[in-house]
């Protein structure tokens, strides 16, 4: 479903070439989690915005469905969902209005989004709000607007970038369900985090990322493995005390299937 | 082409009634006219803004006659007897007025800020002369109203006609001075005429006011009110424009919407033009908003003569205003959505509007001085000539060329804004704040294009309309050098404007030559069939011009025979190679080479074809300051069959030939007419060409077309 082969993004600052994101490379199967986890700054939203298609890479691709994020970026967008904890809402629009709105955008039918739309309030329970103005909706029932608006075209691939960022217990709990809930639909799923305790709840496969490279890959039980550290946080503070410049010890690194 | 070998999903087609671009518009429209701050802009803002400023001008108009000693009126007269005929029946007005019941009393129109009587000065007519022309009086101001009286025996009456300016408070105070005694004569002598019951007579006196304007060449235009009240109407626009763009723009993006907005599958350049519209359509409403107001407070404030020109308020006024200010938003929208694009905050998005918006206001201030000509500089500078257009307008005296010129440069400008604001919007520089910059607009691509894009042929045209019009005018005035001479200057002028510039946009753009300009080869065939069309076009041409009114026509032969006069002396040779082959060459370059080239990457071939040949039939109309529609159908005609040629050959050399050829052809004739009257053609400016001229010429062009048609396509849709 999502086929990630050696990204790279360098970008220029004061003079100074960035490398954001070292020769990337991940493959994600329909029902399958995927966390990207990575202090701030390891390079995991830019990877998501290359996937996504809204930003080039300097070299490298991504392949969603089939398609190439850098020659056919609108049929990658058609089939991905984003939740971003950045994402807002339209303050002057209901939720119904703004649900409706974003399933035009991605070329879902009227019937089909009138249809859509009643999954997503009995799924998140938005029918109290549903046609009341954005800017009155507590924060949880905005969370739950943006979570419903990535499903309203249905996309088999959902991308969340920190997606339980400054939320609370219950917040974050819902973000839990929802994507078990992705999970069970068969959708392929990366989450970026740098929260670790929910990682290893919610995702089948991890990443770690550091400065921008994949240092280590798998499952929770195989970081186990070859990190020696018997929870991520132990795994994290020796990821970072690694030097930008030495790649991961060669023998440990786990490659991309 | 997708690397693996699973198959994407379909995909649901959509079924929307309307266009996608204007749900997104509505979209946009609906958030933004429910935000208050719109609505303040929109409503509150006209509202509150107009009355006080009505009841602030009507101060300020009595404050400065109030400061006056005593008021004083200067009346001129066509004659001492129309002299004589007014005080003899003044005094008895006045008495009627000043006897009037306080009921009566409340009735009376008294000159502002006074209730003491004025005097009355007679400036005409002449005491030597005992005549005057009272009409060039008042619009000169050497007097506040003209009285004319004239007899009418059989009606057994007198017709008054008082002739004043609407544009000065002091002319209209003077006429409803006057008026009013002599209404109060008629008054009173229907009063009487009642009393008696004797049916049958008629007033003594038929009152006729009429307003006069003093502009005009032999005084030049004043300021007055009226020349505001267009800048007044662009600024509140302004406002109504500038916060919708902000909102919709850097708002979207400091709100965190516009990420989810650019990861549809809705290109960028759809979703800035839905916005686009919505910006656009707030700007006029706002501007309908403020026209209202300022029409009902100018009613209810008996100012509607010194705010609305010499003309008055009007329908057709009112309409022009609209016109002038939805084509004033179009472009000012499109201006400020570059700026606003390219922010990543409100606060930034205001910092770069606010000191673009003073020093664009700027021209437009300067030109609302009295003195200021509208001419072919400033119908191309942006703003000033909406400015000097609408004030035009509210004259009155609107020049045909300005004014198109004014809309067809505000146009293209708009376009080259609008592409420019396109490129900019939800890219990744603006989105995440990554390495981008103004210079990005400018940056020569890094690979090579295979024809320029619809931004650049419209900054191509954009550049073009103003610099032809204003060089084109300065080359026409050139008077103290031979005809020669100026034909190789008009010849430099055509390969710098339509061969240079073109060239070097492309060179900038990294666009090849050859495919850009449509410059590869053509097949023999085609170069046969260019020459039979180019030999065979001309006499359709004719005929098209033919198709006009008698009046534009003979205007038409007019200027094409002073034309012909001077270029008797200019040898043939050099006709030919100034007059045909390098606006052959030149034109073709820019119209089917870059333009329609350009066009056919973003339309369908009738439509690219159609656009190119309509511009050229465009740039055609204007002839040194004037416009000559009559060129339009011939030159547009000409334009679609070269536009043809060239899809169909896949060169823009056959073209060049057969435009060379038809020119060369036109100008031969023209050198030949002697001969041809003894032939019988052209003995008249509206004789036809025999009917077999016509069927030769029609059959040769179907040989040619057929040429055309059977050889096989050598080009593709780029």
């Amino acid at each position: 479903m999502i086929s990630v082969h050696e990204l790279t993004r360098h970008f220029r600052s004061n003079g100074r070439t960035i490398v954001a994101v070292d020769g990337l490379s991940f493959q994600v199967k329909s029902g399958e989690v995927y966390g990207l986890l990575g202090p701030n700054g390891a390079g995991k939203t830019t990877t998501l915005r290359m996937i996504l298609g809204l930003l080039a890479p300097t070299s490298g691709d991504a392949e969603v469905n089939g398609f190439r994020a850098t020659s056919q970026p609108d049929e990658v967008k058609r089939r991905i969902g984003l939740v971003s904890a950045s994402s807002g809402l339209y303050q002057w629009l209901t939720p119904r209005e703004m649900l409706m709105f974003f399933a035009d955008l991605f070329g879902v039918s009227p019937v089909r989004a009138r249809s859509r739309l009643d999954e997503m309030v009995a799924l998140f329970d938005l029918g109290e709000f549903i046609d009341q103005r954005c800017a009155t909706l507590s924060t949880g029932q905005k969370q739950r607007v943006t979570l419903a608006r990535a499903l309203m075209h249905d996309p088999p691939v959902m991308l969340l970038d920190e997606p339980t960022r400054g939320l609370d217990v219950v917040g974050t709990h819902v973000v839990f369900q929802y994507i078990d809930k992705l999970r069970s639909l068969g959708k392929a799923v990366v989450v970026s985090t740098h929260r670790l305790d929910e990682a290893s709840h919610v995702c089948d496969r991890m990443g770690l990322l550091h400065h921008g490279r994949l240092w280590h890959e798998g499952t929770f039980a195989e970081l186990q493995q070859v990190t020696g550290c018997s929870n991520l946080f132990d795994m994290f503070l020796k990821l970072l005390g690694q030097k930008p410049e030495s790649p991961a010890e060669d023998a440990e690194v786990v490659d991309a299937p | 082409m997708p690397l693996n070998v699973e198959m994407p999903e379909p995909i649901e087609k959509s079924y929307w009634h309307s266009p996608r671009w204007w749900r997104l518009a509505l979209k946009e429209l609906r958030e933004i006219l429910r935000d208050r701050r719109t609505i303040i802009t929109l409503v509150a803002m006209p509202l509150l803004i107009y009355p006080l400023l009505g009841v602030t001008l009507q101060k300020l108009l009595m404050a400065q006659l109030a400061a006056k000693s005593k008021v004083e009126y200067r009346l001129a007269f066509q004659s001492r007897d129309d002299q004589r005929l007014f005080r003899e029946n003044f005094g008895h007005g006045h008495v009627i007025v000043a006897q009037r019941t306080p009921y009566e009393a409340s009735n009376r129109i008294e000159p502002l800020g006074t209730t003491e009587d004025p005097f009355l000065e007679f400036v005409g007519p002449d005491q030597e002369t005992g005549s005057v022309d009272v009409g060039t009086m008042i619009s000169s101001g050497e007097a506040d109203i003209g009285i004319i009286f004239a007899s009418n025996a059989q009606r057994q009456s007198v017709q008054m006609e008082i002739l004043y300016r609407s544009s000065s408070p002091y002319s209209c105070d003077a006429r409803r001075f006057v008026e009013e005694r002599f209404r109060a004569i008629n008054e009173e002598f229907a009063r009487k005429e009642l009393a008696t019951v004797k049916h049958g007579r008629l007033l003594p006196f038929e009152i006729r006011a009429e307003s006069l304007t003093r502009s005009g060449k032999d005084h030049g235009p004043t300021f007055s009110l009226a020349t505001l009240v267009p800048l007044i109407l662009i600024l509140m626009t302004v406002t109504g424009a500038v916060y919708p763009a902000i909102d919709l723009t850097a708002g979207e993006r400091e709100r965190g919407t516009l990420e989810a907005l650019v990861s549809s599958p809705v290109p960028r350049h759809e979703l800035l033009f839905a916005k686009y519209i919505a910006v656009v359509s707030v700007a006029v409403l706002t501007a309908l908003a403020n026209l209202l107001s300022m029409i009902a407070t100018a009613y209810a404030s008996g100012l509607e003569g010194l705010l609305f020109g010499s003309g008055g308020l009007s329908l057709r006024l009112v309409a022009s205003t609209l016109g002038l200010l939805l084509i004033f938003a179009a472009f000012f929208s499109a201006v400020i959505l570059v700026l606003t694009s390219f922010a990543r905050s409100f606060k930034e998005a205001q910092a770069y509007l606010i000191p673009v918006m003073l020093v664009s206001l700027a021209p437009s201030v300067i030109c609302l001085l009295p003195g200021i000509e509208f001419n072919g500089w400033l119908s191309v500078i942006p703003l000033a000539n909406i400015v000097l257009l609408a004030r035009d307008v509210f004259d009155n005296r609107v020049i045909p060329i300005w004014a198109l010129a004014t809309l067809l440069s505000t146009v293209l400008y708009s376009a080259v804004a609008l592409s420019a604001a396109a490129r900019i919007f939800g890219t990744d520089a603006v989105l995440y704040g990554s390495d981008g910059s103004w210079l990005d607009l400018l940056r020569r691509p890094e690979s090579s294009r295979q024809q320029a894009s619809l931004t650049q042929a419209t900054l191509g045209l954009a550049i073009l309309f103003p610099t032809f019009l204003i060089l084109g005018g300065m080359t026409s005035r050139i008077t103290d050098v031979s005809i020669g001479y100026r034909l190789g200057i008009n010849a430099g002028l055509t390969i710098l404007l339509f061969a240079g510039l073109p060239i070097v946009l492309a060179a900038i753009s990294a666009v090849n030559f050859r495919s850009g300009f449509s410059l590869g080869g053509a097949s023999p065939l085609s170069f046969v069939a260019a020459g039979m069309l180019g030999l065979s076009l001309w006499p359709f041409a004719y005929e098209l011009v033919l198709l006009q009114t008698p009046d534009r026509l003979s205007e038409f032969v007019k200027l094409f025979e002073s034309f012909k006069t001077q270029l008797d002396a200019v040898p043939l040779a050099w006709k030919l190679i100034s007059l045909a082959l390098v606006p052959a060459i030149c034109e073709e370059l820019f119209f089917r080479g870059y333009l329609q080239t350009a066009f056919r990457e973003e339309m369908s071939t009738p439509w690219a074809v159609g656009l190119s040949s309509l511009l050229f039939g465009l740039f055609h109309v204007i002839v040194r300051d004037a416009l000559f529609f009559e060129r339009f159908a011939p030159t547009c005609f000409l334009g679609l069959i070269l536009g043809l040629v060239c899809v169909k050959t896949g060169s823009l050399w056959p073209g060049m030939l057969l435009h060379s050829l038809h020119n060369g052809l036109l100008l031969t004739i023209s050198s030949y007419t002697a001969q041809l009257k003894a032939m019988g053609i052209g003995n008249s400016e509206q004789q036809h060409l025999p009917t077999l001229w016509l069927v030769v010429a029609g059959t040769v062009a179907i040989i040619a077309g057929g040429l055309l048609v059977r050889q096989r396509s050598r080009t593709t849709k780029p």
